[in-house]
Parts: C-alpha cells; sequence; structure tokens
C-alpha cells in the first residue's frame, strides 16, 4: 500500500513533462495589457490598418461611424465591421441582425483579412507570420492584399445605422495559440464572439465550435476535431 | 508542492515571469496528468493542455494560497472533463480505440476503464495509477485528488459537491480495496 502511494507521488516521468514548450505558449501568449500597434515592414494594408486603428485610438463606437476618409472607412468596414463609407446609413445585403463574428473555421476573405489585421496588432510574431502568409496566399500574392481586404465582404450583419460597433475583439483563438500536439486545429477555432456589431460581447460568446459556453474563456483547438475550441472570454478582447 | 514560496512564486507569474510559471507548471502538471489518467484515461494530455491553457488566462485574476491554486487547477481541468463526457455522450464513436465506451460515461459522468493492465511486479507510477483505476469512480477519484493533487478532504468536497464525510468514508473504503487488491495480488506492503 504504502508503495502505491508513494508511487502516485514520485518524481514525474520525462513524459509527463512533454506538455512544456504548449504550456509556455499559452503563458507567452496571454494579453496582460494591448501593446503597442507594432511597426512591421509590410505592405499597405498593415500601414492603412495602423492609420485606421490609431485614428480610432480607444475611442469606442462613434468614431467608427462614417468618420473617417472614404478609403480608411472601407478598410475599417472589411476590417472591423465599421459603417461602410458609401453607405453609412443602410444595412449590407444580407445582414441578418444578428452579429457574427468570423469563426474559426471561416476560411473566407473577411475573416483572414480581420485575423490579420489583428496579428499585425496584438500578435506575436509567429501570429502575425501565420495570419501574413495565409493573407498573401489567399490573394496572390503581397502586392494584391490591400485590394483583396478591401474587396471581402463581411459575411454577416454590418453595423444598422445608429448602432454602435463598440467593442471588437480579436479572434480568440489567437490567444493562446497551441504549437504541441493537441491544439493544433486550434488556432483558428474560436473567432465567435467578436461582437463587432453591438456593444456588447457579440452573440457567440461560447466559442463556435460546438463546445458548451466556456464564459472562462477556456478551450484551444482540439486537433481531434470534437470541436472542442471556441473562447468565450470577455477578458481575451480589445476595446478599440 | 512549492510550499512556503508559493506566494512570491504566484505574483512573479502572474507577472509575467516564465520562470515562475515554470514552477507552478512543472509542479501542477505531473499531478495533473495522474489524477486525469484516473478520471479521463483517454483524453487526459489534451485536457491537461487544455486546462493550462484556461488557467493561464485566468492566472492574473487568480487569488488564494497553494491549496486554492490547486483546487482551481483540479477544478478546472475536472469541468473540462466533464465536458469531455457529455459531448462524447453525444456523438457516436468514430473510432473505437479513439475514444472511450459511451456508457462508461454515464457511471457518474467519468470516464473510467473499466479493465486495467496491471503489472504488480514492478509497483511504479503507471501500476499505481491501474491499480487505483480498478477502484469505483469516486473512490478512484477521491484517492487521486487526496493523494497527488494534494487537497484537503474540505476542498475535495467542494470540488466533487459532496459533503466532507462522504469523501472521508470514500476516502477510507478506497484505500481499503487497494489494499485487498494488493493483497490479492500478492504484494504486501
Amino acid at each position: 500500500m504504502a508503495s502505491v502511494l508513494a508511487a502516485l507521488q514520485a518524481p514525474p516521468a520525462d513524459a509527463e513533462l512533454a506538455g512544456w514548450s504548449h504550456a509556455l505558449t499559452a503563458y507567452r501568449s496571454r494579453a496582460v495589457v494591448p501593446p503597442a500597434p507594432r511597426r512591421t515592414h509590410r505592405p499597405f494594408l498593415a500601414a492603412a490598418a495602423a492609420v485606421a486603428l490609431a485614428a480610432l485610438g480607444s475611442v469606442t463606437a462613434a468614431a467608427y461611424a462614417g468618420g473617417l476618409p472614404g478609403g480608411l472607412q472601407n478598410l475599417a468596414h472589411v476590417m472591423i465591421a465599421a459603417p461602410a463609407a458609401s453607405s453609412s446609413r443602410t444595412v449590407a445585403p444580407g445582414a441578418s441582425g444578428r452579429p457574427v463574428g468570423p469563426s474559426g473555421t471561416d476560411g473566407s476573405a473577411y475573416a483572414m483579412c480581420k485575423r490579420y489585421l489583428y496579428a499585425e496588432h496584438y500578435g506575436t510574431a509567429s501570429q502575425q507570420a501565420v495570419a501574413y502568409r495565409n493573407v498573401v496566399r489567399a490573394a496572390g500574392g503581397p502586392g494584391r492584399v490591400a485590394a483583396f481586404c478591401a474587396l471581402a465582404k463581411h459575411p454577416g450583419a454590418a453595423s444598422p445605422p445608429g448602432r454602435r460597433v463598440g467593442q471588437t475583439q480579436p479572434p480568440a483563438g489567437h490567444h493562446g495559440k497551441p504549437t504541441a500536439k493537441p491544439g493544433n486545429g486550434g488556432n483558428g477555432n474560436g473567432g465567435n464572439g467578436n461582437g463587432g456589431n453591438n456593444g456588447g460581447n457579440g452573440g457567440n460568446n461560447g466559442g463556435g465550435n460546438g463546445n458548451g459556453g466556456n464564459s472562462n474563456g477556456g478551450g484551444n483547438g482540439n486537433g481531434g476535431g470534437n470541436g472542442n475550441g471556441g473562447n468565450g472570454n470577455g477578458n481575451g478582447g480589445k476595446k478599440l | 508542492m512549492i510550499g512556503d514560496d508559493f506566494a512570491a512564486i504566484l505574483k512573479a507569474a502572474q507577472q509575467g515571469d516564465e520562470a515562475a510559471f515554470s514552477r507552478l507548471w512543472h509542479d501542477g502538471h505531473p499531478a495533473l496528468l495522474r489524477y486525469l489518467r484516473v478520471v479521463a484515461p483517454g483524453w487526459y494530455e489534451d485536457i491537461a493542455a487544455e486546462t493550462w491553457v484556461q488557467v493561464v488566462r485566468g492566472l492574473e485574476r487568480f487569488r488564494g494560497d497553494e491549496q486554492n491554486w490547486r483546487a482551481w487547477l483540479f477544478t478546472t481541468a475536472r469541468r473540462r472533463v466533464v465536458d469531455q463526457t457529455r459531448h462524447q455522450a453525444r456523438r457516436p464513436a468514430t473510432s473505437l480505440d479513439a475514444l472511450p465506451d459511451p456508457t462508461l460515461a454515464e457511471a457518474g459522468g467519468m470516464l473510467v476503464p473499466d479493465t486495467a493492465d496491471v503489472a504488480l511486479e514492478n509497483i511504479d507510477t503507471r501500476a499505481a495509477i491501474a491499480v487505483v483505476s480498478r477502484l469505483p469512480p469516486l473512490q478512484a477519484e477521491v484517492i487521486m485528488l487526496r493523494v497527488v493533487a494534494g487537497l484537503d478532504t474540505e476542498r475535495v468536497a467542494r470540488l466533487l459537491g459532496r459533503s466532507p464525510g462522504a469523501i472521508r468514508i470514500a476516502s477510507h473504503r478506497g484505500l481499503q480495496r487497494l489494499e485487498d487488491l494488493l493483497a490479492e495480488k500478492g504484494v504486501t506492503r
């Protein structure tokens, strides 16, 4: 008996420490304070995005509602569902009134561009690299990223007239991006919870992939395909 | 267990000190894995990893001593086990060796194997876990939480939603049954 109990408390075997790199990545990726916008040598898109975000700064809602010069407004429209410059009083076709963020598995241009934007400003270097690679691949080349993203359609509701756009959150899957075994599916999973179209945390707070409402923000993409990702942690969000 | 340094290490980890976080992780993870190997044998690596992701996210907001910390760690893990159990119970198994038998999930909501390969000739950690896994689910879990997670009876009771008395009884019976299992295999120590 004593040997059983002692064995249960024996020092760790190497195999039991194999998960460290994954945990360290999660620790490094956690958002404590929003970092300053990063300067990169990326093309137009990053510069425009930086200007847009800097112009918007940490001011909430009202700044989004058509207050930017046309080109940037459209960029902001694409990126963060601010009202489009040309139709600030109309709702985009197909709007359902339900706030929709990009889901992690949504490969749409909009989602990809949005992830790129946030990675540029809040991501780690490796997150930026991944997001940039994806968007360049989708756009067909580095010089085409700006046009690609400017044309990317918002998949869901744009902001109805007069409503605050307010809080948007980075795709939650970017935090704690896993590098080791369990979560390789997970980085994109959990982009739901972007309440870009209303003032609050948006409809999909529980994370989009079938994980039952982790309001504590748990969950990381589970590579086993059980859709256990999703991050509904309100703390993961950043007010712009 | 970290002991007296815990408060300082926690604070440092909350402020971004990787070495401090490393202490916390290296202290907690093996215990977490062993506990999960008993309550969620098919999923322990994944659930452990997800647990840390969740803990990291809530790290700054955590307040408490080492017992509180361990309780939080294991509570987080257990919730994921429960979620996983529910999730699996709803979906048909797609691969027989990848997924645990859904009916086992009905036994108190835990994924406990019904047989265990026990090599009692060499008692080592793996074998010890296998023996504990042969106990009824509650007793197995109580023993792991008391012995491996290092939680006191009160905290185990809270974690499992039972009275401290029930935990003491389960602990006593579990240890008794362990003795019996070991005796029947000829291990007397």
